[in-house]
């Protein structure tokens, strides 16, 4: 960290533009009063924000602190409501994405931006703006090539994207704003679908090239890890709010938290009891299963949970996880036995309910609720058809809305009312709902995927201390997550999920970071 | 009966040219991400302005533009409800399907049933020297011709030009394209309309080449075998060329069939074209271990993410 910290900024501008293999030197950015209303909801209230010239900053704040709000603002996305731009001093008007990358400001998105069943060349070559006629490939590659030898890394061109990993595809995209010339990029977490080591090196990379002066960068996140390792200044945001920031090396990371959530306090994680593992309750031998297209997703998995622990699995999103969900939840068909209790299940309605079966599966809005029903229906689901609520014939609303209100209560879940669409909640509250539909009985089997993705810190701690209790009470936990962190607070044994295969396994007291990255990563 | 097979080799082009027609156009519109299920509707018109310009006493080219112009502006409306509005792309097409045919019965009420002074071969000397089945094969007239040019000419713009990919772009992932800088929304209404003049030309080339009199319901289903041959030919242009010669050779033997006198019901005969669709789909769904070829977001209307 000291070495990182013993340039001044004002060294790097001087430095700028020596060494750079690109002539145009890194701009600065200010964003005065920037201001965005959706209706009644003010989601970004005159925050202002300045990059300087070859820095890395980071926009650090919760899921709906208006961080995406913010650049999509200066990306020409959203039109902002009040405030200005300043692009090296210079007023700057942007209304839309085209104008943006004009003025040479690129975003690298969450999500990939490059056409799947197209090459690396292809979908460069297209971005470089339109010309009639035929296109000269040899000269287009030739062109490429020569630009990929200034880079710092490389990416095979001729392949198409599809079959690129994550990483590839992250960096390609890097490389198509570089390529498109732009020179302040704006990246949106952009190691959520990394390894942890392809994470550091992509960083490392792009930081090199700030400290180089070719660039300058903008980075949203909510790791803090990554902000003290690569980032020069920060910025938080709260509730659409400019709340404090400055230069990382005169921060801590509790004043970071501290900005972040503010002084609300957030509940205690339930703690963990010690405890021997019970008995089996969960047990997969030689599963195997297809993905959507055809291709093997599971190759043969072995896995057993017992009675109180809860075994994460890790991974690289797209090696099988969600399969392995889908599998346990009776919704994609697979060879192989899958024992809950000892006994063959099928995921039929009297298994689930013979063996008190719960399952959260990632993007419970999508998977595990029907939307434009209400959240006491929603919420339902595993009862409907039992008394209180049903009685052979008729659903009985009374009871129904009663045991809502009643998990509502106990579950935290923020709702206007039961009757309310379950699409009008928040994500962390659609989390909460379906989590007290599957916890509130007897669970001796809970299985979750990707339980926090997306969530606010106070559901985040709500939400792993309903895992945990579950835990405590006796179930056998199987927690599927992309979030590595995630798993080595709560699981009590972590296994290694890559290309269809557990290929690791660690105790929690053995469990580090590198190892787990190095099997997640297939390399090991 | 060497004699039946040159007859019917002879006569598999002009058959064949209205799916190839067609089946090139529909490629244009899917490749671009927007399906369209108005081609026998779009056909109809193409067909009935073209005689109707004919038995006003224009020329052959004022009558191909005809066809051309009202193709175009009857998938103008298509463009409108599913490339502008964003409304369901079957829903579209289904109106547009019912729309245009109706719409040609109408109009060409007045002129039905009587013949028009046909498109014929361009230069049949040419071909005198060559064997006679040959020449029956090459001997054909300016549309025809054409039918068999442009495929090659649009594979040719989609996969070798800056144009081409930035419209395949378009159907496999819009929102990248649209991140990359592509205007989805006019390279789509750029590709239905452009695949509507070709439309407008294959209903052209019904009713000038083909039956040289327009007939109310003439298209008989020929758009909706061409919406299959678009999956069958896997999205490829040169591919639809075999496809077409396929389903004009089974659509040139009926005729040949019903004259030779063979004691077969002419409905079963008349019903090849169709059982050809079914066996030909059918196959193309057997065996098929490869990904599809059909593009990513097909009928999937674009809207870039805004609130409001």
């Amino acid at each position: 960290m000291s070495s990182i910290h013993a340039f001044s900024l004002d060294d790097r501008r001087v430095d700028a533009g020596h060494g750079a293999a690109l002539a145009v030197r890194a701009p600065s950015l200010d964003a005065i009063g920037m201001t965005k209303r959706f209706g009644d909801f003010t989601a970004l209230d005159h925050v202002s924000l300045t990059l300087h010239p070859g820095t890395v900053h980071a926009l650090l704040g919760e899921n709906g602190a208006g961080k995406s709000t913010l650049v999509k603002c200066i990306m020409g996305f959203y039109h902002a409501d009040a405030g200005e731009l300043r692009l090296d001093g210079k007023p700057l008007r942007i209304a839309n994405p085209r104008d943006a990358q004009h003025a040479g400001i690129g975003m690298v998105y969450q999500h990939f931006t490059l056409v799947p069943s197209m090459t690396i060349l292809e979908n460069l070559t297209m971005g470089l703006g339109f010309r009639p006629g035929r296109i000269d490939w040899r000269a287009e590659r030739a062109k490429l090539e020569a630009f990929l030898t200034t880079m710092p890394f490389r990416v095979p061109i001729d392949s198409p994207v599809s079959g690129l990993s994550a990483g590839e595809k992250q960096k390609a995209e890097i490389l198509k704003q570089l390529y498109l010339k732009a020179r302040l990029i704006i990246l949106d977490e952009p190691t959520s679908v990394l390894t942890p080591q392809e994470a550091d090196e992509m960083l490392g990379l792009i930081r090199s090239m700030a400290i180089g002066g070719q660039l300058t960068v903008l980075i949203i996140t909510h790791k803090f890890r990554e902000v003290l390792a690569f980032a020069d200044e920060v910025t938080v945001l709260r509730r659409g709010r400019h709340v404090g920031g400055g230069r990382v090396a005169d921060l801590s990371v509790a004043d970071m938290a501290r900005m972040m959530v503010g002084e609300q306090a957030s509940r205690e994680h339930a703690g963990r009891e010690e405890r021997e593992p019970g008995p089996v309750m969960l047990a997969l031998r030689e599963v195997t299963a297809l993905d959507d297209a055809g291709a093997p997703a599971l190759r043969g998995v072995d896995l057993e949970v017992r009675r109180g622990e809860i075994v994460g699995v890790a991974g690289v999103s797209g090696n099988g996880q969600t399969a392995l969900v889908e599998v346990l939840g009776a919704q994609r068909r697979h060879e192989g036995t899958v024992l809950v209790g000892g006994d063959a299940f099928g995921g039929t309605r009297e298994e689930i309910r013979r063996h008190n079966f719960a399952l959260l599966p990632e993007e419970p809005l999508r998977n595990a609720c029907v939307g434009r029903m209400s959240v006491g229906e929603n919420m339902a689901f595993r009862h409907f058809d039992r008394p209180p609520i049903g009685s052979g014939v008729w659903v009985k609303r009374g009871a129904l809305r009663r045991r809502a209100r009643e998990l509502v209560e106990r579950y935290n879940v923020r709702t206007t009312g039961v009757d309310a669409p379950i699409m009008t909640l928040s994500g962390g509250n659609v989390q909460r709902a379906v989590l007290a539909r599957e916890l509130s009985g007897e669970v001796d089997v809970l299985v979750c995927a990707n339980p926090v993705f997306g969530l606010d810190f106070s559901a985040v701690a709500d939400i792993h201390g309903q895992i945990v209790a579950a835990r405590n009470r006796g179930a056998a936990v199987l927690l599927v997550s992309e979030d590595l962190d995630e798993l080595l607070e709560l699981a009590d044994r972590i296994l290694v999920m890559s290309a269809g295969r557990i290929v690791y396994e660690a105790a929690r007291a053995t469990a580090d970071r590198q190892s787990i990255g190095l099997h997640m990563a297939g390399h090991a | 009966m060497n004699g039946f097979l040159a007859d019917w080799a002879g006569a598999v082009p002009v058959f064949a040219a209205p799916f190839l027609l067609a089946t090139t156009g529909l490629i244009i519109n899917e490749r671009a991400g927007v399906m369209n299920l108005g081609a026998e509707g779009i056909m109809a018109m193409g067909a009935v302005s073209a005689v109707i310009a004919m038995l006003s006493g224009s020329g052959l080219v004022a009558a191909i533009l005809c066809a051309c112009a009202a193709a175009v502006a009857i998938t103008l409306l298509f463009a409108l409800l599913a490339v502008v509005l964003r409304l369901e792309q079957v829903l579209s097409g289904l109106v547009i399907f019912a729309f245009g045919v109706g719409l040609s019965g109408v109009l060409g009420d007045s002129y039905a049933n009587q013949p028009i002074k046909a498109l014929g071969p361009v230069a049949p000397r040419i071909f005198a020297g060559l064997p006679h089945w040959l020449g029956r094969i090459l001997d054909q007239d300016p549309l025809t011709y054409f039918a068999f040019v442009l495929p090659v000419l649009v594979w040719w713009v989609l996969e070798r030009t800056e144009l081409g990919l930035r419209l395949r772009a378009v159907g496999e992932d819009a929102p990248a394209a649209d991140a990359a800088g592509v205007n989805v929304m006019r390279m789509r209404i750029g590709a239905v309309l452009s695949g509507g003049l070709v439309l407008g030309l294959a209903g052209a080339h019904l009713s000038l080449v083909g039956s040289q009199v327009w007939v109310n319901g003439m298209v008989s289903g020929r758009g909706w075998i061409a919406v299959a041959l678009v999956t069958f030919s896997r999205w490829n242009t040169l591919r639809a060329i075999g496809a077409a010669l396929l389903f004009g050779a089974v659509q040139a033997v009926i005729p040949l069939i019903l004259s030779s006198g063979l004691n077969v019901p002419i409905y079963l005969i008349q019903m090849l074209p169709y059982v050809a669709t079914i066996v030909v789909l059918g196959a193309s769904g057997i065996g098929r271990t490869s990904l599809s070829a059909q593009p990513e977001d097909l009928a999937r209307p674009f809207l870039r993410e805004e609130r409001r």
